[in-house]
């Protein structure tokens, strides 16, 4: 096995740790709305890591249709938890993001096809992205206005640290995946920088889902 | 069309190392905002701490005055004129009696609450006389020995002295009201700058730490607020069988 199968089964079984994490411990009271919040987004990676394996990995079934299918459930999960952790205030810019991507979808099923989908859902990832980013701000700013206490205790700021990183190092992977196949055909190679980012959101939101937990009685 | 792959991989590696150093940079600016906030705020607290200790020092001191100054002065004034009423009127001579007793009794408690409010000893003499009165004292009641020892003289700053009494006082009422302890030792040590005080006692074993996260252990929490506002640190030493060994030590004693 080489690096660049060692990474995507890294990920694809770290990415099962933060859901199961949840079955074996209790929800610490104090960070009850916070889990509540990623239990959607926690469940989808674990379903996608699921897939992946079965489908994709063993079956070998073709997952374009379901990476397009999970880039838009990934933020229906993500704007779920970000509503959630910032409350009602800031409803119209959720409202308007929701009804941007919701467009940004449809037209990228329009316009679908085979060779083409990483680079039409890489065009969805900018709405996405400059969402987890304003979210993540706002979450900061909110943060720094209510009763002072430790970060590294947060299980939030582990699950937005991941985001960030995850969506920061995916995106011009993303945008160019295409154009890498095509023109140079290391797309594989370059694809690792996507694996690595999605490797370190894994460990840092089982992190997160660690704080966020106890040992049942 | 090499060209062209070239600048594909360079905008991938150069678009991505922006976006990476920009979310790190996010990261990095927000952890370190917000630890410099979080030492802000603690450091505005502990001098909020120490402002609140230091009044209610003082608020103590001024009690003990006025009780002993005033209360005990009246009380005193008035059995001296009892016994000048008890000479003329000797047939109420029992009555008269009774009342000096109760006056008596009136001025040893005001004494002692006074005593309690603020040692006098700590002010003039020091921590080590101080604790010794005050051990011996409640030592006496509770069949308690109390040992207290002391490398040479132990000169402390008022507040330092003050804030350990207290803490002295916290621990040693809890080994009477819970700890079935029979013989405490107190060792006081100062070597130049930082002061060691070692209190073993050979009664209930107890989890200083377990104790002290529970939410009705408003005296724990005592002993913490006033060490910590001193700079000081109490470490429970290994737990045994029985008794109890801990250890108060504070670094630089003079810049506390």
């Amino acid at each position: 096995m080489n690096i660049k199968e060692i990474l995507p089964l890294i990920a694809t079984i770290l990415a099962f740790s933060p859901l199961t994490i949840t079955f074996f411990r209790k929800t610490n009271p104090c960070f009850n709305y916070e889990m509540l919040a990623i239990k959607p987004y926690l469940w989808l990676i674990f379903i996608g890591a699921f897939y992946e394996l079965i489908f994709t990995s063993f079956l070998r079934i073709p997952s374009a249709y379901w990476f397009t299918a999970y880039t838009f459930l990934e933020f229906l999960a993500l704007w779920y938890f970000f509503r959630e952790l910032l409350g009602l205030r800031y409803m119209y810019f959720f409202k308007g993001t929701m009804f941007i991507v919701i467009v940004g979808f449809l037209i990228i099923l329009y316009y679908w096809e085979y060779n083409i989908h990483t680079t039409l859902e890489a065009y969805l990832l900018v709405p996405i992205l400059l969402f987890v980013f304003i979210s993540s701000f706002i979450w900061f700013k909110d943060l720094f206005n209510k009763e002072i206490i430790s970060l590294w205790i947060i299980p939030s700021f582990y699950f937005i640290s991941g985001l960030i990183i995850y969506f920061s190092g995916g995106f011009f992977i993303s945008l160019l995946y295409d154009q890498l196949k095509i023109i140079t055909g290391l797309s594989e190679t370059n694809w690792l920088v996507f694996v690595s980012g999605l490797i370190i959101m894994y460990i840092m939101i089982t992190i997160g889902v660690w704080k966020g937990t106890e040992k049942k009685p | 069309m090499k060209g062209t792959g070239e600048e594909v991989v360079s905008l991938f590696y150069i678009g991505t190392a922006i976006m990476l150093f920009l979310a790190f940079g996010l990261l990095f600016i927000v952890v370190t905002y917000q630890r410099h906030f979080f030492r802000m705020k603690r450091k505005e607290a502990e001098n909020m701490l120490k402002v609140s200790l230091e009044s209610e020092k003082n608020e103590r001191a001024r009690i003990a005055a006025d009780l002993h100054d005033g209360v005990s002065g009246d009380l005193s004034a008035i059995k001296n004129y009892l016994s000048v009423l008890a000479k003329k009127e000797s047939e109420n001579k029992e009555i008269f009696d009774e009342i000096r007793e109760g006056v008596d009794a009136a001025l040893q408690n005001t004494r002692a609450v006074s005593h309690n409010l603020m040692p006098p000893l700590l002010e003039t003499e020091g921590l080590v006389p101080a604790l010794k009165g005050y051990l011996e004292s409640i030592g006496a009641k509770a069949q308690i020995y109390f040992e207290v020892t002391a490398n040479g003289a132990v000169a402390l700053p008022a507040s330092v002295a003050y804030q350990l009494f207290r803490v002295l006082q916290e621990l040693t009422t809890n080994m009477v009201k819970y700890g079935n302890v029979s013989k405490c030792d107190i060792n006081i040590a100062l070597n130049k700058e930082a002061l060691t005080i070692d209190i073993t006692d050979d009664g209930t074993p107890f989890n200083f730490r377990e104790n002290l996260a529970k939410p009705n252990a408003s005296g724990l929490k005592n002993i913490n607020s006033r060490l910590h506002a001193v700079g000081g640190v109490i470490v429970q030493e290994e737990e045994k069988q029985v008794g109890n060994h801990f250890t108060i030590t504070l670094k630089n004693v003079n810049n506390a």
